[in-house]
């Protein structure tokens, strides 16, 4: 009986929206109509010969590569240091995981005024002490790609350092002074003894962080909006284009259904490679 | 020589000193925001690092020239709906969760919600509410952010109910009580710090949502503090004064939360970090 909740929760929010996303990538639903036709996999093929559709891809995995990558090792590092015993300890962790909790757009507010263009105060900054000649566009089509992976790490790499914290401080003191009667310095105590402490949390880390960057829509969607000229649009912007301003539900619906499957191949495969 | 004490002091030195860096990283823009939201309009484009004259201009303009202090309500409604809405549904779910046995692997499944985009989740969803008349709806966008949030509170309570003993709900069964009355009366009064927590989190992430507000929601009085705030981002001269003020006013009410439930966010919190979507 007290399945029952849960059953339905789960069918009910989950299972048959899920269902029927599925559904109208088979179909050319507009937003605005009701009915619709089964095309079967007509949306798959317009994708497939689409450049446009491939280079969001390629976005997606550029970014999602680089912030997962820096989020965990700035996480692991400043997690590192942080099980140190030393006064004050305390405060550094609670400032330094305060940026989850605060919304993206917010984030995104700050570092779209601290870069911006003219007035920003990293180019100040960086012109008054001589690093540039003269301020750069941050958000141009060269870097924006940088901007939007420097939000993200800022947002989320305090969510590495809480997973990593109680991991790291669950390895015995013995296994390092073993470690330093054997001869071993910092770094090979670091992969020796620390890292395979961390594995798991290490594997936890690097799957969610990875998942969600890959299906990130609003830091990118309110920094950059995809731009400049599609150069950080990834997939799920792509996906919200063209179900929400071009009115195809069903275009939309497949390219985030050729982006989950695209997702579920590298699990699996990131599945396989840890187990050996 | 130096001693086994200075050896120590000198790591813990060097450990603070390093830990500047993501410190000062972390901090910057916050205090970025904070001096540019008090700031004057002629300081913010000057070169003073730190603002010469102060003002609450920008809070004021805020408060009396935006729809701002409506999208604080509309935000402020929706996610407590959504709070209480999850928490109740999750006191159930969690319990069978922790206290029957179950055929499928309910964590298996969570991990596969979780690889779905939300994009995707949020076109049937519009399409669905649109038919419902929920679009434009306080308890529409509540619901909304219940389907992301639910699975994972569920998680979090049945983490926390595995902490209080069977043993207890069945005495109060012996002395008469149902299995509702069980979980009501002597389960949920020894969970309360977790539910707590938990109603957090769930505050947290309707508070941050932007997707499914800005799906789901069309109309101007309806919408929330990152849609508006959001809107008035856009165009080609921003007051920057001013969108820093908003900034630093969406973030107070998560400062304050955060207060209240760090010291159980660093316990290894585990589930409850997870619950982004």
């Amino acid at each position: 009986m007290m399945l029952i909740p849960l059953v339905l929760m789960v069918v009910g929010i989950s299972a048959y929206p899920f269902i029927y996303a599925l559904v109208l990538s088979f179909t050319d639903r507009d937003l605005f109509s009701t009915s619709s036709n089964l095309v079967w996999l007509a949306n798959f093929k317009t994708l497939i010969e689409d450049p446009e559709f491939w280079q969001s891809m390629k976005n997606t995995f550029t970014y999602t590569f680089w912030c997962t990558l820096v989020t965990t090792i700035a996480g692991l590092g400043t997690a590192m240091l942080l099980v140190k015993k030393f006064k004050g300890n305390y405060y550094f962790r609670a400032v330094l995981t305060f940026p989850y909790l605060v919304p993206t757009i917010v984030a995104v507010l700050i570092f779209q005024w601290m870069l911006n263009d003219v007035f920003g105060i990293v180019n100040r900054a960086a012109v008054g002490i001589g690093l540039l000649d003269q301020g750069v566009g941050w958000f141009d089509t060269k870097r924006a790609m940088f901007s939007c992976i420097l939000v993200s790490v800022w947002r989320f790499f305090p969510f590495a350092i809480m997973l990593f914290v109680p991991a790291l401080e669950g390895i015995p003191e013995e296994f390092y002074e073993a470690a330093k009667v054997d001869g071993a310095g910092p770094i090979q105590r670091f992969f020796h003894v620390t890292l395979p402490q961390v594995k798991e949390v290490l594997f936890v880390v690097i799957i969610l962080r990875g998942i969600w960057m890959f299906n990130m829509f609003d830091v990118i969607w309110l920094l950059t909006g995809g731009g400049p000229v599609g150069k950080t649009q990834s997939l799920p912007i792509l996906a919200y284009l063209q179900a929400f301003q071009e009115y195809d539900v069903g275009l939309g619906s497949a390219t985030a259904v050729l982006g989950l499957v695209v997702l579920v191949v590298f699990i699996g495969l990131y599945l396989r490679v840890e187990k050996k | 020589m130096i001693s086994l004490e200075d050896k120590k002091r000198i790591t813990r030195i060097g450990t603070v000193f390093a830990l500047l860096f993501p410190i000062s990283f972390v901090l910057m823009p916050y205090l970025w925001m904070t001096l540019s939201s008090f700031a004057t309009e002629k300081e913010l484009f000057s070169n003073h690092v730190i603002p010469y004259a102060l003002t609450f201009d920008h809070y004021h303009q805020l408060f009396t020239r935006t729809n701002f202090a409506r999208q604080f309500l509309n935000s402020s409604i929706v996610a407590v709906a959504a709070t209480l809405m999850c928490l109740v549904a999750s006191t159930f779910a969690g319990y069978s969760l922790s206290r029957f046995r179950h055929r499928w692997n309910f964590e298996r499944v969570m991990l596969i919600m979780y690889t779905i985009p939300p994009v995707l989740m949020v076109i049937p969803i519009l399409l669905i509410f649109t038919r419902l008349h929920l679009t434009n709806t306080y308890f529409g966008l509540a619901l909304g952010h219940s389907t992301f949030m639910l699975p994972f509170a569920a998680l979090i309570m049945a983490a926390y109910f595995n902490n209080i003993p069977p043993a207890l709900d069945e005495a109060a069964m012996v002395d008469g009580a149902s299995r509702v009355g069980a979980l009501i009366k002597v389960v949920l009064p020894m969970a309360l710090p977790g539910i707590a927590a938990t109603g957090v989190i769930i505050f947290a992430n309707s508070w941050n949502d932007y997707l499914y507000a800005f799906t789901l929601i069309s109309s101007r009085e309806m919408q929330t503090l990152p849609v508006g705030v959001a809107e008035l981002a856009e165009g080609q001269t921003l007051q920057w004064g001013m969108l820093m003020a908003a900034a630093a006013m969406i973030t107070a009410p998560m400062l304050v939360f955060f207060l209240f439930i760090q010291r159980k966010l660093l316990a290894g919190f585990i589930f409850a970090v997870t619950g982004e979507k």
